[in-house]
């Protein structure tokens, strides 16, 4: 029984040594099984004239979540910044507020710069007004603006850039301090904040922290000086925009205005039952009509748009389209795979990364540009079975 | 039994483990055959339809069955290196399997009756052929096309020697097994999202083997050298197999069934004769011819005009010892030789695909009425030519083959 087990063992050892011994697969045999190989294909936009189309369209969104406090203009935009703060008061401040014993002695809101839009050292000016009508933040639109009531008085004064990046402007106290008592009485309603809005002059679009500033001095007679400091309740940029000046065969994504592109690929020719292993969307970029900020991010979105006549889009898949030189490049596979495969084509939705951050305009070439090296071009590598 | 167990359970465990061979040409019809899973069967060229055996138990005929004296059981487990060779290329494969089990029983030794039962194998697929390509968006890309599987057959039968001591016997065999094609398309280190597209085919269904081997006709040529002349015949049939088909596509993204239904698969039968005798006792001869028409192979109600109709003949040789009290270790060990033509059912660009094979063993007595066996095949296959592939093959079989006494009731 041990001369067995020991012929035994050295067997298996012996053929798990020459099992060890294996090559790597090679091609060897391949045309054996030519008829069972896939298929490797490719299409692309430009080769195979495949029909596309595009179009942009502004759309109106809420202006609430901005990333950016906008005020100014430049080019098709103008942003006005409507800004709340929270007074925070203690009892006793606000019982000497509701009998008259504080003074306010000066008030200034202070901006942190973050953004810039436009030539640097371009003209930059805004007046500030006391708004009368109330608003949220909910639900504010830039269709909403039009309808907005305010003080046509300038409330600012001393509108000036301290320590380089940190705009400051002072406030007319009295306003300031009817926005303590309003605060103090708890039985009247709050007050409705401020609304920055751009001077015709201005020519650049500036951008601030989202947390601004407002600094109050006030006195209660012989007994004590003060500052308090409040920060904001709620802000919002309301951009607004005309159809950007750029070519009639381009397409735009702009943030915050907030323009976006459609783009449509037929792709009835690609076989239903194909696997798509990849799929690549190139848009060239018009730099002749391009203006970027300093917040330029370098790269856009594509969206899968479920619904292209209302502009509804998958919000949980998106792509990342990323420059490269003059050109914008992304991997749309799952996009195309779900059109290959039956989901409704409807084409896809190429909107800014932060669609509230920054006024960025980009131009892309269009799917009727004369010249078609240039139009939105894809290309895919998909896999059929023989 | 313990020790059936342990060796049984020794084989399932470690076996499965190690890798697999590749023969582009198992893509056509069901693969490979195999012909007998023992390793003396291999030992004699793989046949063998009209040798009885007392110690050992043949899957080829049922009849052979009617011989045994001892409850038996049979293990083995192989190892097949490929050099193969294509334009350009050459390449050496290497792939280990257990092969199957066999339990076989004497019940009536007056009326050779014995049973028998077992899995083994019936066809075996094994390739993997890697091909690199390149496009314009991607780069480069591999493409992987893999088969594995087969399909195997459960059998249960019995052996009876009739009146003028011909044998019969026969099985009832059920088929089952799982043939995967698989095809990769690897974008591993590129852009692109691999996709898979897998095919599969799941056949079942029964069949039957039944087999006659006829007395000692030794008799008839009054020769004192010559005895135990015997000739056999044995006819596997196989109904039509129900076989689940599926065709599944993947990526990361997507999985899609491209198609999918239950069609038949038609075997067809397998005819196998032979004759054999002994010289001077202790060698034993044998003459086999196999036949089984894959023209006439259907799957989905289609020919394949790949296959072509089989041929097989094989001579064997086997010298075992008289055992006699006080003989040595190595006076008991059993040599056997073969050789073997056959014209495979691979049909291909034209060509029939031939092999060659030679064939050597021995079985080593580590104790009474067991067995230590050893086969082997060396063969050539196939062609360069026509974009074929050639094949050198070498087969290493090992096996065991047990024997203890549970119930035979000796006849009065």
């Amino acid at each position: 029984m041990i001369r067995l087990s020991a012929i035994f063992v050295v067997l298996y050892v012996f053929i798990l040594l020459l099992n060890g011994c294996s090559d790597d697969p090679a091609s060897i045999g391949r045309d054996l099984l030519k008829d069972d190989r896939i298929n490797i294909l490719e299409k692309d936009s430009f080769t195979d004239s495949l029909n596309q189309s595009s179009s942009y369209f502004k759309r109106v969104v809420p202006l609430r979540d901005a990333n950016t406090l906008l005020i100014g203009k430049k080019a098709n935009v103008e942003s006005s910044l409507l800004l709340k703060f929270f007074l925070a008061l203690t009892d006793t401040l606000a019982n000497d507020l509701l009998n008259d014993r504080i003074n306010v002695l000066s008030a200034k809101v202070l901006l942190a710069q973050t953004y810039t839009f436009g030539d640097s050292t371009a003209p930059f000016d805004f007046s500030v007004h006391n708004i009368i009508s109330s608003w949220s933040d909910s639900s504010f639109t830039a269709d909403s603006l039009p309808l907005l009531q305010f003080d046509p008085a300038d409330a600012a004064s001393n509108i000036n850039f301290i320590s380089g990046d940190t705009l400051e402007f002072d406030l007319n106290i009295q306003n300031v301090l009817t926005w303590l008592k309003v605060r103090a009485d708890t039985n009247i309603a709050d007050d409705n904040g401020i609304f920055i809005k751009p001077s015709d002059n201005a020519q650049k679009i500036a951008g601030f922290s989202i947390i601004p500033e407002l600094i109050i001095f006030i006195e209660k007679p012989g007994v004590y000086q003060d500052s308090l400091t409040f920060g904001p309740s709620s802000e919002i940029n309301a951009v607004t925009g005309s159809v950007p000046a750029v070519s009639s065969e381009n397409i735009v994504v702009q943030n915050s205005v907030l323009f976006e592109s459609k783009l449509w690929f037929d792709l009835s020719s690609i076989p239903k039952t194909a696997l798509i292993n990849y799929a690549e969307l190139t848009l060239t970029l018009d730099t002749n009509e391009t203006i970027t900020g300093s917040a330029y991010t370098g790269y856009i979105r594509a969206f899968f748009l479920t619904d292209s006549l209302n502009n509804s889009i998958d919000s949980i898949n998106l792509a990342s389209i990323t420059r490269s030189g003059n050109l914008y490049k992304g991997d749309i596979t799952h996009y195309v795979q779900n059109w290959v495969n039956g989901t409704d084509n409807q084409g896809m939705l190429l909107t800014p990364v932060m669609t509230g951050e920054g006024v960025e305009l980009l131009s892309f070439k269009g799917s009727s540009s004369a010249d078609l090296s240039v139009r939105p071009r894809l290309k895919i590598v998909y896999t059929t079975k023989r | 039994m313990k020790l059936f167990l342990k060796i049984t359970l020794a084989f399932l465990v470690s076996v499965p483990v190690l890798a697999q061979s590749n023969s582009p040409y198992t893509r056509k019809g069901i693969g490979d055959l195999v012909y007998s899973f023992s390793s003396r069967r291999l030992g004699i060229g793989q046949l063998g339809a009209s040798v009885p055996d007392a110690d050992f138990i043949s899957t080829i005929n049922p009849a052979s069955w009617y011989m045994l004296k001892r409850t038996r059981a049979e293990f083995s487990m192989d190892y097949s290196g490929i050099f193969a060779s294509g334009n350009s290329l050459k390449k050496y494969y290497g792939d280990a399997n257990f092969n199957g089990v066999t339990f076989a029983f004497p019940i009536s030794s007056l009326y050779g009756i014995s049973g028998g039962f077992g899995i083994i194998p019936y066809s075996n697929v094994s390739y993997e052929v890697v091909d690199t390509f390149r496009n314009s968006i991607t780069g480069s890309y591999k493409v992987d096309s893999k088969g594995t599987g087969g399909v195997s057959k459960i059998f249960i039968g019995t052996s009876y020697l009739l009146p003028g001591n011909l044998a019969a016997g026969a099985t009832f065999d059920y088929y089952f097994g799982t043939l995967n094609y698989v095809e990769t398309v690897d974008f591993s280190g590129t852009l692109g999202l691999n996709s898979v597209y897998n095919r599969k085919y799941e056949p079942k269904g029964i069949g039957g083997t039944f087999g006659l081997i006829s007395p000692d006709l030794s008799p008839l040529i009054n020769s004192d050298a010559i005895s135990n002349l015997r000739i056999g015949a044995a006819l596997n049939i196989i109904s039509p197999l129900s076989t689940d088909t599926s065709l599944i596509s993947t990526t990361p993204l997507d999985s899609d069934t491209l198609g999918s239904g239950i069609v038949d698969l038609s075997i067809p039968f397998r005819f196998n004769a032979g004759i054999s005798f002994n010289l001077d006792t202790k060698y034993m001869f044998c003459l086999d011819y196999l036949f089984q028409p894959w023209s006439s192979y259907k799957f989905n109600g289609l020919k394949s005009i790949e296959l072509a109709d089989l041929h097989k003949i094989s001579a064997g040789f086997e010298f075992r010892p008289v055992l006699e009290p006080g003989s040595s270790f190595w006076e008991q060990i059993i040599f056997r030789a073969g050789l073997g033509f056959e014209r495979t059912q691979y049909y291909l660009n034209g060509e029939n695909i031939q092999q060659l094979s030679v064939f050597g063993g021995l079985s080593i007595p580590f104790s009474h009425e067991n067995t230590l066996d050893i086969g082997m095949q060396f063969a050539a296959r196939g062609t360069t030519k026509s974009n074929l592939v050639q094949e050198n093959m070498v087969k290493l079989n090992i096996g065991l083959s047990l024997g203890e006494i549970w119930f035979i009731r000796e006849e009065k």
